[in-house]
């Protein structure tokens, strides 16, 4: 007999005509290849009887995912297609919270300020710097340190007069907080138990801390503020 | 003659038309391209549908296996040649199944290779042709014989019988030789035969002293 699968294949009408040709004659010669034949041909006659699958509601669950597909897309194509703009407006965004930071000035708590005020290391600033502190001509300054504080350069001096020792600090592109207005444009405060004098000037604070009474203080900080 | 990135001179009117929709979905936006799938789809979704519940045996796995092969389509429609739409899908479907749903096999796997009375010709033990003993045989029969062929060989006929594709493109779905395919067709409707038999003796068509 013929190879069964060059029947399966003949009823399948997958042969070359060649080989259709010697399967049909062996069909026609041999009869077990009639049965073969015959029982092929039964079989997909039977499989014809399958009812198409009922799937309408499965359908309708597909359209509603392609549906969800394209919603996704839109989003997707429009994240693209503006991609540019997109980076542009937040660059935007970035740069303009960046440049109002800066102009924002900093503020350095009252509490940093007084343990700064103590705590400078003393001897670390150059000479030059403390040569070119125009104090008045009854002031001289011993020393001078510098350091760095939450991101704020700050400047000890310690100078003397003829009424005592003075600390002058200077935070450079700072305000400080946690002080008291008392006109002039001074504020008041007391750092490590002494009394203090702060005020502002082009974005910097200037503080004159020392033991002398209020008045002397504020005297010495407006002659201070004069010349600095 | 070539338009835009047409030549019209090599391309079939199947794939003319594909390609146009493609183009609309290119000149009109993505709606046309949609409902361009969307109608071929739906045609087909019967047999997509129906052969994935025939593969997984499960109607909520079939529900998911049916869902995905849509979505994966439609996500590469643009690449669909514009041959024979539904061969296409079947595959699509069959490849999700072999690679995803195999992991959850149910029932019959393999049959041995060497299962002696498979690719045995058919007997004479019975006067009555097939045809004539199959004739109470419903669908609904059918459907529950097949389910108990091993899976290799019930795709091999679903995907021939019941969907009418080529040796070829059953060849391209399942991944393997048209020499394979030819075999396990072969062997599928063996045992779907003796499984119709058994069925049929059962309800007495045929005498149970005659097919022994």
């Amino acid at each position: 007999m013929s190879d069964i699968t060059n029947i399966h294949a003949l009823v399948d009408n997958e042969l070359d005509a060649e080989t259709k040709q010697l399967v049909e004659a062996s069909i026609a010669s041999d009869p077990s290849a009639r049965r073969e034949f015959e029982a092929v041909c039964a079989l997909k006659s039977v499989m014809g009887r399958v009812e198409p699958t009922e799937c309408d509601a499965v359908w309708k669950k597909c359209t509603k995912r392609l549906d969800e597909l394209d919603k996704s897309r839109k989003v997707e194509g429009l994240v693209t297609r503006n991609a540019w703009a997109l980076c542009a407006v937040f660059a935007v965004a970035i740069l303009g919270a960046g440049v109002m930071n800066k102009m924002r000035p900093t503020v350095l708590p009252a509490a940093d300020a007084a343990y700064a005020a103590s705590s400078i290391p003393l001897g670390n600033a150059e000479a030059r710097y403390l040569e070119q502190l125009p104090v008045p001509k009854d002031q001289r300054v011993i020393d001078g340190g510098r350091t760095e504080m939450n991101g704020v350069l700050l400047e000890r001096y310690e100078l003397v007069d003829g009424r005592g020792a003075l600390t002058l600090l200077h935070a450079v592109g700072a305000q400080i907080s946690g002080c008291s207005d008392i006109g002039g444009g001074f504020q008041k405060s007391i750092y490590n138990g002494r009394p203090a004098i702060i005020w502002p000037d082009s974005g910097d604070t200037w503080i004159l801390i020392s033991d002398r009474d209020s008045a002397s203080l504020i005297e010495a900080a407006s002659v201070l503020r004069e010349r600095l | 003659m070539t338009i835009g990135t047409f030549t019209l001179g090599s391309l079939s009117p199947a794939k003319l038309k594909t390609q146009g929709y493609n183009a609309a979905s290119m000149l009109f936006g993505k709606r046309s391209g949609r409902d361009a799938f969307e109608r071929q789809a739906e045609k087909v979704f019967p047999s997509i549908y129906g052969t994935a519940l025939r593969l997984t045996r499960s109607k909520e796995d079939a529900e998911d296996l049916a869902q995905e092969a849509i979505v994966r389509a439609y996500e590469a429609f643009d690449r669909f040649d514009g041959s024979n739409f539904k061969a296409w899908m079947l595959r699509i479907v069959t490849n999700l199944y072999i690679n995803r749903y195999r992991q959850k096999r149910r029932g019959p796997q393999f049959a041995s290779l060497e299962d002696e009375n498979v690719m045995e010709p058919v007997g004479d033990e019975f006067d009555t042709p097939d045809r004539l003993l199959f004739d109470g045989v419903l669908g609904a029969e059918v459907e529950e014989a097949l389910a108990k062929v091993p899976e290799d060989f019930r795709l091999a006929v679903v995907l021939s019988d019941l969907e009418g594709m080529s040796y070829q493109e059953i060849a391209e779905a399942t991944d393997v030789p048209i020499g394979t395919v030819r075999s396990r067709l072969a062997r599928g409707r063996a045992m779907l035969r003796k499984l119709l038999m058994e069925y049929a003796m059962k309800e007495g068509f045929i005498k149970q002293e005659s097919y022994e």
